[in-house]
């Protein structure tokens, strides 16, 4: 079995947010995203099924914001007020279904069985393993979004 | 046509709806269940042509919500619309009476070709 759980590159990102959001999506390898205690993001953790932290995906808040609003249609105008807002909390539900969805991008037929265990807003407590991985990745991968309709955002992923 | 879409995610029954009309659905009448317990409910209730579910749900998942289905007697078409698929799940699937599985994330062409195959 391979030390590492699988990173998906950067076509794999465009596919499933074209599929995903029905629109045109460019996706391009940037420097990590580095987390700072003045600009929120949202954290997806994986999980195998004995509960060790396989993955997370890191996302700013641009990102999270903008990809919920574009999987159900919320009007740019709409999108582009919560995020002068900065506000979240009407686009986790939605963003919970994308990293959920994402989730296959992290599971391969050599490596244990990952699917999504929680959602975390930072800056803002973090369960251990989740923190540990954050700052210790064994492998990542780091993208820059841009969504047809909707604008930039970024994404990376780091799995242990 | 009476459609029932069961998922706990409020954002993919709204996709799911929004898909099926794209691939030529526009006429069937949807019906929205948010896991296995309400969709058997509302499948018992009768009228229902076609089901689309997810598989992992609160309460009822959609395994058990289609052993239950077909343990009462239902006919009914199912299918399983999922993030994930394994090979086990799918045998599972097709074992227990699904008729199809469609992966998420899924476009409205894709859709509409499994769909065809399955309704006509």
């Amino acid at each position: 079995m391979p030390a590492s759980f699988p990173v998906p590159i950067q076509e794999d990102i465009r596919d499933l947010l074209m599929d995903l959001l029905g629109r045109g999506t460019a996706v391009d390898k940037v420097p990590p995203l580095v987390l700072e205690d003045d600009h929120s993001a949202v954290i997806a953790e994986y999980r195998t099924d004995d509960g060790s932290v396989g993955a997370i995906c890191l996302v700013d808040a641009e990102f999270a914001i903008r990809t919920a609003g574009a999987l159900t249609l919320v009007p740019p105008a709409a999108v582009a007020d919560n995020l002068r807002k900065g506000d979240l909390s009407e686009s986790l539900e939605n963003f919970r279904e994308i990293v959920n969805i994402l989730a296959q991008l992290l599971n391969s037929p050599k490596t244990s069985h990952l699917r999504l265990a929680g959602v975390h807003v930072v800056p803002g407590d973090l369960p251990d393993g989740v923190s540990a991985l954050v700052a210790n990745p064994e492998f990542r991968r780091d993208f820059a979004v841009q969504i047809e309709g909707y604008g930039p955002g970024r994404i990376s992923l780091l799995v242990n | 046509m009476k459609i029932l879409i069961v998922d706990d995610s409020k954002a993919m029954r709204m996709i799911v709806g929004r898909v099926l009309r794209q691939a030529g659905y526009g006429n069937a009448e949807f019906v929205e269940a948010s896991n296995g317990a309400e969709g058997l409910a509302a499948a018992r209730a009768g009228g229902v042509d076609l089901i689309l579910s997810d598989w992992n749900m609160p309460e009822m998942n959609g395994i058990e919500f289609l052993q239950a289905l077909r343990a009462g007697g239902s006919t009914v078409r199912f299918g399983f619309v999922t993030s994930e698929s394994t090979v086990d799940m799918k045998e599972q699937a097709v074992l227990s009476g699904a008729t199809f599985f469609i992966t998420k994330p899924f476009t409205a062409d894709a859709f509409g070709e499994v769909l065809a195959a399955v309704v006509g």
